[in-house]
């Protein structure tokens, strides 16, 4: 395989795979778009563009956590079976895990397309603004739930949860748009 | 730490967060590079720093086992720690002070050795020779290089490998009789550049403090590891290619050699089995992948959120299988708040659960409380807490405080008021009548803990009026009075305070809520004159009104409205109430004026405790004509 073939599979895969993670859509209880699958196409992409960035290879052991830690998310939804609590603190790891990857993640694929597109282009600045914003909203957001009022909270959670949505479409948009030019550029 | 609960609390709080923190340590280990391993122990530094707040823990609930272990020692004081640091306060008397006493000694004996350990080296630099003209030359070539200041040297015979050692005016100590290495200068010089003395410092300090946990111990070791990892990865981002294979070289040259272990000190050999990290580290530097800055700062700022504040514990184990475990799991959930303290209170009563009432007990009640419920367990009687009367309170009512005050303390009194099912004592309950149970309750800050204080024993108290959250005109209110010749005006108001319980379904939810705030008041004022004279004097008056105002402490009066008008009456959200009556001959001697009620609710977000005013202002207004204005201050009971 060429390595604009590996590239735009990786891409590609990429996006797809911030498709299923990002947006849920769920009937009768069932997610049709289940995050597991999206890690999975995760794996894929790191497989396809390790040799071009190979810092991904250090997420493959985050992404395989990920695929079982969501798989068995939604098995749990599926079968309706009982939550079980959990304390933040043991879930910690996992959350901090996951706030990493997608920042090394987008990272690494912002820096394929630095080298992979014209100067002008404007994807790498976009996805590297979207990193940005995702992991800061995350983290305030984290830490607005330790330490503020409800009554404040309230309110910022909502501009919050608008600000995470809109990056969260726009990566996407990116990622295909970024994909596209990659199958042109071939 | 004043006792050896509180350094037990403290040291296994901490000991938890370690673990947390080894986790997400080893996870970022390829990832993240050595300046941010070494920033993550930052975290723990403030976890053993900040005094472990009562109800709070990290992984571990370790305020249960140290209650058990308390209960078996029958201390039922509450722990808190107030310092993360020992401090004796007076002569032992029992075991765990005998003990507390022993871990003090045991910080002392351990400071005490690095104190001489640290006079031990003075005493050798003090005789010792200032370097040689070439290695001068070498140090300052290496400074110069890469920019690095300088400190005193010395060379000491039969050293090992060089260290720097010193806070305020740091001396690099070298081995006598050899010329360093470039790598081992530049290694040393990045050490003063950063203060890294201060950090083995502060290590040395916290392992005085806990030279008794085992793990602390070995994260300390770790965390000087992380020190020189660190250390090297900044000698490493100044050279290249041969010299940082030079670099490792030098390491391996070392391995073998004994390395000082003194406080306040750094050096580049710390151990062979570091030093074959260290070159692993090495070997992995160009790996770690790049701009990531952001995103460790943000992983540290969420750790320390999480492991400094800690999660607050809010289960009761009520297992009464193990009494032990279960009272010490309600003596680990403090009432954060006077609602919650006053709520958890009623919950007891509710429920007759002597958990519940643990939760909110005072400490000098709580041995006495221990042994009456673990009695009744004992024997399995339920309910498990006598609250007072022999009859069961009515759960889907709920409960309210009544005339909540902040006392001048800064405790609040109130009164508690729920409905029974049926009268106490077998009695067969009579229509139109409603059943109540009264007690007059006080919470007041204890230890961080807000504790409820039964003021008297819970009364029996029949009404006829049914309301219980609304101006019950029969449970007694507060009279605000004043005289002004004949004429006394009072103004009486009865506040209501409760945290609402029950679901639209008529469940009660019953399980304490440790941090609540009230949900909901309500307020209501009558105003009211009393005419002091004959009835031949009463009759010269054919109309009286009242305008009156609460004002509340630390506030200023406010404007009355007027209420010499025919038909104007009325009241506002902050209290003031206005109005007038025309009066018959005949009339008295008591007549009421005006009257009305407010109430707030926020079942979300809690709502602050209104307390009573601490007097009214008042406008009399006889015969439509302003007849003065008057200060009415609180009475007990009646005006008289």
């Amino acid at each position: 395989m060429t390595d604009y073939e590996k590239l735009y599979k990786g891409i590609s895969r990429a996006a797809w795979g911030y498709l299923l993670v990002y947006f849920d859509f769920t009937f009768n209880g069932f997610n049709i778009l289940p995050d597991f699958i999206g890690w999975l196409f995760f794996l894929s992409a790191i497989a396809s563009l390790k040799e071009e960035q190979p810092a991904l290879r250090l997420l493959r052991p985050f992404a395989w956590c990920f695929v079982i830690w969501s798989g068995i998310q939604w098995v749990w939804a599926v079968f309706s079976l009982p939550g079980i609590q959990i304390s933040p603190i043991l879930l910690l790891p996992i959350s901090l895990a996951e706030l990493y990857f997608h920042f090394q993640f987008l990272t690494n694929l912002a820096s394929v397309a630095a080298t992979h597109q014209p100067e002008d282009a404007p994807h790498q600045k976009r996805l590297l603004l979207c990193r940005t914003v995702q992991t800061v909203v995350l983290t305030v957001n984290t830490l607005l739930v330790r330490f503020l009022p409800q009554s404040i909270f309230s309110g910022l959670t909502v501009i919050l949860l608008f600000t995470h949505l809109g990056a969260a479409v726009f990566t996407t948009i990116i990622l295909f748009q970024l994909r596209k030019s990659l199958l042109q550029a071939q | 730490m004043l006792s050896l609960w509180a350094f037990l609390l403290q040291t296994l709080t901490a000991s938890g967060a370690a673990v947390i923190l080894l986790v997400i340590k080893r996870l970022f280990q390829d990832k993240l590079p050595p300046r941010w391993q070494f920033a993550a122990w930052g975290i723990l530094a403030l976890v053993l720093l900040y005094p472990t707040a009562t109800g709070r823990y990290t992984l571990i609930n370790w305020q249960i086992p140290v209650e058990v272990l308390k209960g078996f020692c029958k201390d039922y004081t509450f722990t808190r720690v107030y310092f993360p640091f020992p401090v004796l306060t007076a002569f032992p008397s029992t075991l765990p002070q005998w003990l507390f006493t022993g871990y003090i000694l045991g910080v002392l004996w351990t400071a005490a050795g690095y104190i001489l350990a640290n006079c031990k080296l003075r005493r050798i630099l003090r005789s010792s020779d200032a370097p040689d003209a070439q290695t001068a030359d070498r140090i300052a070539q290496v400074a110069k290089i890469y920019g690095l200041k300088t400190c005193q040297t010395v060379t000491v015979d039969g050293l090992p490998s060089a260290f720097l050692w010193g806070i305020f005016r740091p001396v690099l100590v070298l081995p006598a009789g050899t010329v360093p290495d470039e790598k081992v200068l530049l290694h040393e010089l990045l050490h003063l550049k950063n203060r890294d003395t201060l950090w083995s410092l502060l290590v040395c300090l916290l392992r005085c403090i806990h030279w008794c946990n085992p793990f602390l111990m070995h994260c300390a070791d770790l965390c000087l590891n992380d020190l020189e990892a660190r250390c090297d990865q900044r000698v490493l981002e100044r050279l290249d290619g041969d010299d940082r294979r030079d670099y490792g070289r030098a390491l391996l040259a070392m391995a073998n050699d004994g390395f000082p272990k003194v406080p306040a000190s750094t050096g580049m050999h710390n151990g062979a089995k570091q030093i074959s990290h260290r070159i692993e580290a090495i070997s992995r530097f160009k790996q770690y992948p790049s701009g990531m800055g952001l995103v460790s700062v943000c992983v540290l700022l969420i750790l320390a959120a999480y492991l400094v504040t800690g999660m607050q514990s809010n289960t009761i184990y009520q297992n009464y299988r193990n009494f032990a475990l279960a009272s010490a799991s309600a003596r680990s959930i403090p009432c954060t708040t006077a609602a919650a303290a006053f709520d958890t209170y009623a919950m007891a009563v509710l429920e007759q659960n002597g958990l519940y009432r643990i939760m909110c007990a005072s400490v000098l009640d709580q041995e006495e409380l221990h042994s009456q419920v673990a009695a009744k367990v004992a024997q399995r009687v339920t309910p498990n807490w006598d609250w007072g009367l022999d009859s069961w309170p009515n759960k889907t009512s709920g409960y309210s405080i009544y005339n909540l005050r902040e006392t001048r303390d800064g405790g609040y009194e109130g009164l508690f008021v729920c409905r029974l099912n049926y009268p106490p004592d077998g009695k067969p309950a009579e229509e139109g009548k409603m059943y109540l149970a009264l007690q007059k309750l006080r919470a007041e800050e204890e230890e961080g803990r807000w504790v409820t204080i039964p003021l008297e024993d819970m009364q029996l108290f029949i009404a006829t009026d049914q309301s219980l959250y609304r101006n019950n005109s029969e449970i007694p209110a507060i009279h605000y009075c004043g005289t002004q010749g004949l004429l006394q005006a009072e103004a009486i108001l009865q506040t209501v305070h409760w945290v609402n319980r029950v679901s639209q379904e008529g469940y009660c939810d019953t399980t304490p809520r440790p941090n609540t705030d009230f949900t909901h008041n309500y307020c209501h004022s009558d105003l009211q004159f009393t005419h002091l004279g004959t009835q031949k004097q009463r009759d010269t008056i054919t109309r009286l009104g009242m305008s009156a105002a609460p004002v509340y402490p630390g506030a200023e009066p406010q404007a009355l409205p007027p209420a010499n008008g025919s038909y104007i009456s009325g009241g506002n959200s902050t209290g003031t109430e206005w109005g007038g009556t025309d009066l018959q001959p005949g009339w008295g001697p008591s007549v009421l004026v005006a009257g009305g009620g407010t109430g707030v609710g926020d079942e979300y977000n809690g709502i602050p405790i209104k307390g009573l005013a601490e007097y009214y202002i008042a406008d009399l207004y006889v015969n439509r004509e302003l007849a003065g204005t008057l200060t009415l201050y609180p009475q007990e009971g009646d005006c008289q």
